[in-house]
């Protein structure tokens, strides 16, 4: 799944017909960031991005992620486990090109997991937990005197999910999404949003590392704690309308609504608000609020009373609450020295998650810092 | 409101409510249906020499943990670490064990855990922290058979009574 959000989001992120025409000037930029919770997991993630446009209204795009991750989390020492390690690799490349008012694009992405799993004290594992290739085709159609954009993206990944240092595990994943989007301007200071995204997974869809828990009989101890079973099969949905409100100078008001459902019986509710402010191009701030609730999986039980076809340990699964706030700076300089632009920014996230049904876990806490740098020659 | 317009609306709506109802898994209660005569005599001496010492599967935080005598216990004192396993032990390490179990025999995790990867088997824990070699080095080792005739669903003597249960 990773290869594939990573490539929706260069795929997203290509331009849009909407957006001022590309540009024939090249981009490079670079990302890094830090995760930490109060659930003992660290990440630090880094991402180099490079864009050039070496044809009118063509351009390439090329980005690099890595992810080193750290983790003695609830559900991993419960299970005599010791902290695991693992870094995530992801690479993706992509092409646009601009046909009138249109776009089209197209991308490939690879990613790969190499945990070390509870073997961290050993060595570091030869086979991939996880391991991904991912295609994308998409398109933005304009409309109307531009004031309509329809954006359709499809991506297909064909995973395999495998388990550290075990290369007689394998399991395969495949997974598609369809992305629909309509953005409508709705008057001078007024752009609507109207999307709709359908993922479809068929394969192994549980962790190998994850064990149900099916009665306590002593303090931490199940009486039957078999290796996770989902079924094979997701049909994910998710629909979201939002608006975006321009206020004054460089400012503007973003808001989301996003439903989710899925044929596992979770649903979810995200509402988020943006505020951009900005009294020049060359400077700004973006805060940010984001909630979200969601329900269970009808087969999601945090100590399961009988043992069932379908068990799960996964808290995501679980009932949630989740409160997101964010601030963003970003500073623009136009023509330095030799180059056209430099961009760079820097944001801070915090989160609560409120998990109602998960007794090892009942809230988890985090920060994310994370700073960037853009350039344009 | 246009009637069509209305209509089709209503039928969206429909639809949603119809996707999100449809959004249940039928999820019975559910272990494979083994012999607990077989297991008890046959298979669980398997396990208790190969695999319930307390720095492995004697850990009650291991998913798969088996009760033993003088190891894992599930009740009692100290000192009553030696007696018998109590029918809700020997319970406890049928149903576990049975969680372990796959629709095909050979790729159950009972099987694939302990034996030598070279042979087919998993990454195995425990093999790493001995430094040894993994509990079966071939398919053809009788204790892996032992569990492998279980799996297949071979049935035991149900008065069988269990090495030392007495």
């Amino acid at each position: 799944m990773a290869a594939l959000f990573a490539m929706m989001t260069c795929l997203n992120a290509a331009p849009s017909a909407a957006a001022p025409a590309p540009s024939s000037q090249h981009q490079g930029a670079s990302t890094v960031s830090l995760y930490v919770d109060d659930d003992h997991t660290q990440v630090i993630t880094s991402v180099t991005r490079a864009r050039v446009a070496p044809w009118v209204g063509g351009s390439l795009t090329a980005s690099y992620l890595v992810d080193v991750i750290s983790s003695a989390s609830v559900d991993v020492i419960s299970q005599a486990t010791p902290r695991f390690e693992e870094n995530r690799h992801s690479v993706n490349v992509g092409a646009s090109q601009l046909v009138g008012l249109h776009t089209v694009r197209a991308s490939y992405g690879y990613s790969v997991e190499i945990g070390t799993g509870e073997q961290a004290a050993y060595r570091t594992s030869r086979v991939s937990d996880y391991s991904g290739h991912g295609v994308g085709l998409g398109a933005d159609v304009v409309l109307g005197q531009r004031n309509t954009t329809i954006s359709a993206d499809y991506a297909l990944e064909l995973g395999r999910v495998g388990r550290a240092d075990d290369a007689n595990f394998g399991e395969s994943l495949t997974t598609h999404m369809v992305d629909l989007r309509l953005s409508q301007v709705l008057s001078k200071r007024l752009v609507g949003l109207l999307g709709w995204t359908l993922t479809a997974q068929q394969g192994y869809t549980a962790k190998p590392y994850r064990f149900a828990r099916v009665q306590e009989v002593l303090p931490g101890v199940c009486r039957l704690c078999p290796p996770e079973t989902h079924p094979r099969s997701r049909l994910r949905n998710a629909v979201f309308v939002g608006g975006r409100q321009h206020l004054f100078a460089e400012s503007a008001l973003d808001m989301r609504y996003r439903f989710y459902f899925d044929d596992w019986g979770l649903t979810a509710h995200t509402a988020e608000l943006r505020l951009l402010l900005g009294w020049t191009p060359a400077f700004g701030l973006r805060l940010r609020y984001r909630l979200h609730m969601q329900g269970a999986a009808s087969f999601w039980e945090d100590i399961y009373q009988q043992p069932r076809r379908y068990m799960t340990a996964d808290r995501e699964l679980s009932p949630l609450n989740g409160h997101l706030v964010g601030v963003l700076a970003f500073w623009k300089l136009a023509r330095w020295g030799p180059l056209a632009a430099v961009e760079i920014y820097a944001k801070t996230d915090a989160f609560r998650y409120d998990y109602h049904d998960y007794q090892r876990l009942p809230a988890r806490m985090g920060l994310v810092v994370e700073s960037g740098l853009e350039v344009t020659f | 409101m246009d009637r069509r317009l209305r209509r089709t609306l209503v039928r969206g709506v429909l639809m949603a409510g119809w996707l999100v109802a449809a959004g249940c898994v039928d999820n019975p209660i559910w272990l494979p249906d083994l012999d607990p005569a077989f297991h008890r005599c046959e298979v669980q001496p398997v396990f208790d020499n190969s695999c319930s010492t307390l720095a492995c599967h004697g850990d009650g935080r291991r998913p798969f943990h088996v009760f033993t005598r003088n190891r894992l216990r599930l009740e009692g004192e100290i000192t009553d670490l030696n007696q018998p396993l109590t029918q809700a032990e020997i319970d406890a390490n049928f149903d576990n064990a049975r969680g372990f179990a796959s629709d095909r025999a050979q790729e159950s995790w009972l099987l694939k855990k302990p034996l030598e990867p070279s042979a087919g088997g998993w990454f195995h824990i425990g093999k790493e922290r001995f430094e040894g070699e993994d509990v079966w080095t071939t398919t053809d080792d009788p204790n892996y058979q032992v569990v492998l005739r279980w799996l297949a669903g071979e049935v035991g003597d149900p008065t069988c009574v269990a090495k030392g249960s007495l």
